[in-house]
């Protein structure tokens, strides 16, 4: 038989999940590619650590495709990542906690790079730096900043972490956030509220700058 | 820190945000225009917010697709079946369905597939239809490798027309009719025949066979 022709199905969300539920790979594989980098980033940004962020975000994808049979259609594909995210997060520290127990201890490792740090330092992947951050100087201060706000972030409880995380850097709205941490819309406001003052104390000395 | 500082400061957060009402913000900027502690408190969230905002984004590894390939390994259909018509058709009603708390767009398309099936109906009740129905019918009862030789080449535009339409929708999927290799060689040969006239009548005369 001659070539075939490409057929194009559809590729919103909602066809995607459909899709998905058909047990279908090519649109698992799509919703990966979407979605990787922002659920990797915020499991990055509140465990901390990049090798462990990148093994939880494969369990994200895991798990979505496992609970695929028990998707609602009335969730958005992102609040519902974003929840087994921030469920297979509670878990991670749990599992921390008592592995830290055990050994007597353990600081948080900030071990992967961001895009603004120079390659070769450190682990973790390698990164396409634009033209307009290649200046050394430049880059080591943003790397360093990138440090001291991530350090800040840690010191918050978990749950106004997710909040700041959820609405400052993914642009998420309270009422997505309230889905996803199942709390009213005036308990995410006030979290987003009292994250935003501790972050303000602890990183007074970069405010000026 | 007087009654309308607290009250201010504590919407100040959502005021940064532009999430307050048009009421309270009015009432948030009116106190910052007379209050100087509240408008530096004011700079200092949005200095925060931005610093926390501007974080680098970082990237996963390159092996990160292969290793959640590995753990997804055995979870996945190792041959996926290809979609059939029916399984297309169901899928569809599925997105529809899912989509129907979009109310109003899906109303207009509902009003859209109503009608296309007004203009279909009155079609198949035009004479040209009824004309073409009993040709088709006319086809059918005859042996189909005997009557072809004797097609008028309109009408085999008419099965080119028809095979192309098919294959339109059905291009994953291939014929199940055992009889449709000979019909379709049947149509080369009667289209060799008449190419002449067959030209004269439809520039689409020819059997595609890139959608077999």
């Amino acid at each position: 038989l001659g070539s075939e022709k490409v057929i194009c199905l559809p590729n919103t969300d909602t066809a995607l999940i459909v899709r998905c539920q058909e047990r279908d790979p090519a649109a698992f594989d799509e919703i990966v590619t979407r979605y990787k980098q922002k659920i990797f980033n915020y499991v990055y940004r509140m465990i901390g650590n990049g090798d462990e962020a990148e093994d939880v975000t494969q369990d994200v994808f895991v798990k979505m495709y496992v609970s695929l049979p028990s998707f609602r259609s009335e969730a958005s594909i992102t609040t519902w990542l974003f929840k087994i995210a921030g469920n297979l997060c509670i878990d991670r520290y749990r599992k921390r906690s008592r592995r830290e127990q055990a050994m007597g201890g353990e600081t948080i490792s900030l071990d992967y790079r961001s895009e603004a740090e120079p390659s070769g330092a450190g682990g973790g992947p390698t990164v396409e730096v634009p033209d307009r951050d290649t200046e050394p100087q430049r880059i080591l201060e943003q790397a360093e900043l990138d440090r001291q706000i991530q350090a800040a972030l840690a010191e918050l409880p978990d749950k106004m972490r997710a909040v700041v995380l959820l609405h400052d850097i993914e642009g998420l709205s309270y009422e997505e956030i309230a889905q996803i941490e199942r709390c009213p819309l005036g308990t995410i406001k006030s979290r987003l509220f009292n994250a935003r003052q501790q972050l303000r104390k602890l990183l007074t000395p970069y405010l000026q700058s | 820190m007087s009654k309308e500082c607290s009250q201010a400061r504590g919407l100040l957060s959502e005021y940064v945000d532009g999430s307050l009402s048009a009421d309270s913000a009015w009432q948030v900027r009116m106190h910052l225009t007379v209050c100087a502690d509240c408008a530096e408190a004011l700079q200092q969230l949005r200095a925060t917010v931005a610093l926390v905002r501007g974080l680098s984004r970082v990237q996963v590894s390159a092996d990160f697709d292969a290793k959640l390939a590995a753990k997804m390994s055995g979870l996945m259909p190792r041959h996926p079946s290809r979609s059939t018509t029916v399984d297309n058709l169901k899928r569809a009603l599925r997105i529809a369905a899912i989509r129907w708390q979009d109310g109003p767009r899906l109303l207009i398309a509902g009003a859209g597939a109503a009608m296309a099936c007004a203009v279909v109906a009155l079609a198949m009740l035009s004479p040209n239809f009824v004309g073409t129905a009993s040709r088709v019918q006319t086809y059918r009862s005859q042996s189909p490798i005997a009557s072809f030789a004797s097609v008028p080449s309109a009408d085999l535009a008419f099965v080119a027309a028809c095979s192309n339409q098919h294959a339109q929708y059905e291009s994953n999927q291939s014929i199940a009719d055992p009889t449709a290799d000979i019909v379709a060689a049947r149509v080369d040969e009667a289209g060799a025949a008449s190419t002449g006239a067959a030209a004269a009548d439809s520039g689409n005369l020819a059997y595609s066979t890139d959608t077999e």
